[in-house]
């Protein structure tokens, strides 16, 4: 949807008693540069801004996604960000003309940020339905509600023993600063979960901070050794993700700086683009062999996941449960990422409602459904989320997007250009110094808490008293797509 | 110098890889009896020690070790010497595809020939093949140097951006991002001091060819 931007100059030109635009964590105060205000200006991730005659004016309205950085940073609250009605004419709307005015004036596809942007069948498409004399409520206030689940325990001789079912995906230093990784790694261990190295390696820091830790193997192998996997609390085989299924991670080169490339050995400045495919897993017999060599490696200690984007899900999910895997993740196309074309995200890949029933089916099939643990991925925001997951098949869920969030993104979409205003997802050391770690991370902790409290509230007022207890048949559909998906009733014709 | 040999004949794999890992802080040298091609065999060793196989070996012999020097009295099966990260492997006969898979140190070294794909997705160390390679030698290769005495299969240095491979013999085609470049006078001594160190007699170094990336930035680069 467009956007309007809107700046008030007299509130711009006006002197609340701070400094100008680096009031937002300046590291070098001077007064005529910050007499000049243009955080507007120096912190829009989308060029909607430009200087005419000495003062900032957000002339190029299109690229503006609504982001509300500009407004955030202002310190003088003189911008508005107003969503506008889109203007489509017979099903061309404003966007896809600017897509294709740009396409056609660079010859590129789009890369950006995030995941799966439209409208598609979500979790927001389902209801918990309450029990009343049929089953009874249980008390929020008075009674407990369990939360703690173990994953992996099908082989391991450790698995994961977490607080809560949520835990922190896999997001890759490179991708993120080291801050926010240090941010991430201090929420997980508070809320008693665990958080996921992604690809890049594992950072020294990340480990003293996280309680538990995944050690993500993808296709890239980016800092992978056998004192990497020993490190980790569980290994995890990235098949692929949601958010740019069939492809490997990127990382472009402007985010390859001299600590990354050394961590990753890869050269410096260059594009960290993983296979498509791992090299050595190319069918069902090589997936099996890849968890008993990491098994072999590990000595049998930690659970061995496998995550899939979510496609053929059924079989793949058949495939790794058979292959000998503790924990499958599902991750659908509402999966995030931090650079990746536009196009996969947008036009490849199932919603996250119908993998987690088509996964939880195929394990149910196959005799394992018991033995093998099911993570949900892929645009679970809020304890309702995560309620309705589990409901549908999940024994956990990971975030990722909405952990970012929870530290300071505005889903701007930018990742990739290695410019975060946050200092979320930059290398850039004067971005990075604007993330408070220790409190970024008390913030994740009290965002997974409270997430888990929302969802004891739903499995509560559903009769039940353990997070783990809602099934399918406590859930209703609010639409014809989601009900088709997921097979869950339409609310008003249950039984 | 203290010696400990173990028959596998009976040991499954984790089995045997239990036995190498207590006893490799305990001894100099391991000489395992009977490996009859199995798979992951010393998988994720990283004492200093030596590993002798007296027979062939299966799948990722040897993934991911550290300091450990293996040597392998036989052939190899797909992916010796995977990802380790230093030490040496040494492969007495032949080995299967992708040899010396995303190494990031260490030597490895196969006297006769491969399969495809050899030294794919490497960050670094060296891998020297006696003998021919197949297609697709050094594909998504980050780093290090790959030595090839015999012939190279179609697409060698697919998409390389760092590193180079060195052919004696004949090479197929070069794949993209790749290209030819003069061998150095350096580049002889250097390969000179490593081909010795693993009794490969060279006179003549003319004929040896360079293949380099052409970019570190092939598909965004600017």
């Amino acid at each position: 949807m467009p956007y309007r931007v809107e700046r008030n100059p007299d509130l711009c030109k006006k002197n609340f008693g701070r400094p100008g635009c680096c009031w937002y964590l300046c590291d070098d105060r001077d007064e005529k540069i910050c007499g000049k205000c243009f955080s507007c200006f120096n912190n829009c991730p989308h060029g909607v801004y430009e200087i005419i005659q000495g003062d900032p004016y957000p002339l190029n309205q299109e690229k503006c996604v609504g982001c509300r950085i500009c407004l955030e940073m202002c310190p003088n609250r003189a911008i508005e960000v107003n969503a506008i009605p889109e203007d489509a004419r017979q099903g061309w709307g404003f966007p896809d003309i600017v897509e294709i005015v740009r396409q056609s004036q660079t010859a590129s596809y789009k890369l950006r940020s995030t995941g799966a942007l439209r409208r598609i069948p979500d979790f927001d498409d389902l209801v918990v339905i309450p029990a009343q004399v049929s089953r009874p409520p249980i008390d929020k206030y008075r009674e407990p509600c369990g939360t703690d689940v173990v994953l992996g325990d099908r082989y391991a001789e450790n698995p994961l023993k977490l607080d809560t079912p949520i835990m922190i995906g896999a997001m890759s230093f490179g991708a993120l600063s080291k801050e926010a990784k240090m941010a991430l790694a201090i929420g997980s261990s508070i809320a008693g979960t665990v958080t996921n190295t992604g690809e890049g390696g594992m950072l020294p820091e990340e480990r003293g901070l996280a309680d538990k830790l995944i050690a993500q193997y993808a296709s890239g192998r980016f800092g992978v050794s056998a004192d990497y996997l020993k490190k980790g609390d569980a290994i995890e085989i990235k098949i692929g993700q949601g958010a740019k299924s069939g492809m490997g991670g990127h990382l472009l080169g402007e985010k390859v700086t001299a600590e990354v490339s050394k961590i990753r050995n890869i050269p410096e400045g260059s594009d960290a683009l993983s296979p498509a495919r791992h090299m050595d897993i190319v069918g069902p017999e090589d997936l099996s062999m890849k968890i008993s060599q990491l098994r072999e490696i590990t000595d049998w200690k930690v659970p061995i996941m496998v995550k899939f984007a979510s496609g053929k899900v059924a079989s793949d999910v058949k495939i790794a449960a058979k292959g000998g895997a503790d924990i499958i993740v599902v991750d659908g196309m509402q999966g995030g990422t931090g650079a990746g074309p536009e196009v996969i995200m947008e036009h490849s890949g199932i919603p996250s409602l119908a993998s987690i029933v088509e996964a939880d089916l195929a394990l149910k099939e196959i005799g394992l459904r018991d033995q093998v643990s099911l993570v949900a991925a892929g645009g679970v925001r809020s304890g309702a989320d995560l309620a309705k997951a589990i409901a549908l098949g999940a024994d956990a869920v990971y975030i990722a997007t909405a952990a970012l969030i929870s530290i300071g993104c505005r889903v701007c979409q930018m990742c990739y250009t290695g410019e975060c205003r946050k200092g979320i997802a930059t290398q850039d050391l004067s971005l990075r110094h604007r993330l408070d770690y220790k409190e970024m991370g008390k913030n994740v902790a009290n965002y997974i808490n409270t997430m888990t409290d929302e969802a004891c509230m739903l499995v509560q007022q559903a009769g039940n008293t353990h997070i783990t207890k809602l099934e399918k048949e406590n859930l209703r559909a609010l639409t014809l797509e989601a009900s088709a998906l997921t097979g869950v009733p339409m609310a008003g014709v249950g039984k | 110098m203290s010696i400990k040999e173990i028959d596998a004949e009976n040991l499954t794999p984790r089995e045997l890889n239990s036995q190498i890992k207590e006893f490799s802080p305990q001894c100099d040298k391991i000489i395992i009896k009977n490996p009859n091609a199995k798979h992951y065999l010393a998988a994720g060793v990283v004492d200093d020690i030596e590993i002798e196989f007296d027979g062939s070996v299966g799948y990722f012999a040897g993934t991911m070790c550290d300091k450990a020097k293996i040597k392998i009295n036989g052939n190899s099966g797909w992916f010796v010497g995977d990802n380790i990260t230093g030490g040496e492997i040494i492969v007495e006969g032949s080995a299967g595809d992708g040899a010396g898979q995303g190494i990031y140190g260490g030597n490895v070294v196969v006297k006769k020939s491969v399969g495809s794909r050899t030294g794919e997705i490497m960050k670094n160390g060296t891998i020297i093949i006696g003998g021919n390679s197949g297609f697709m030698t050094g594909i998504f290769m980050m780093g290090g140097r790959i030595i090839i005495l015999g012939d190279v299969g179609e697409d060698v240095a697919e998409s390389i951006i760092r590193g180079v491979i060195y052919v004696k013999g004949e090479i197929k085609s070069l794949g993209h991002n790749a290209k030819l470049e003069e061998l150095t006078f350096q580049d002889t001594l250097e390969l000179d001091e490593v081909l010795t160190q693993y009794d490969f007699d060279i006179d003549d170094y003319s004929n040896f060819k360079k293949i380099v990336p052409k970019s570190t930035r092939p598909f965004y680069g600017h």
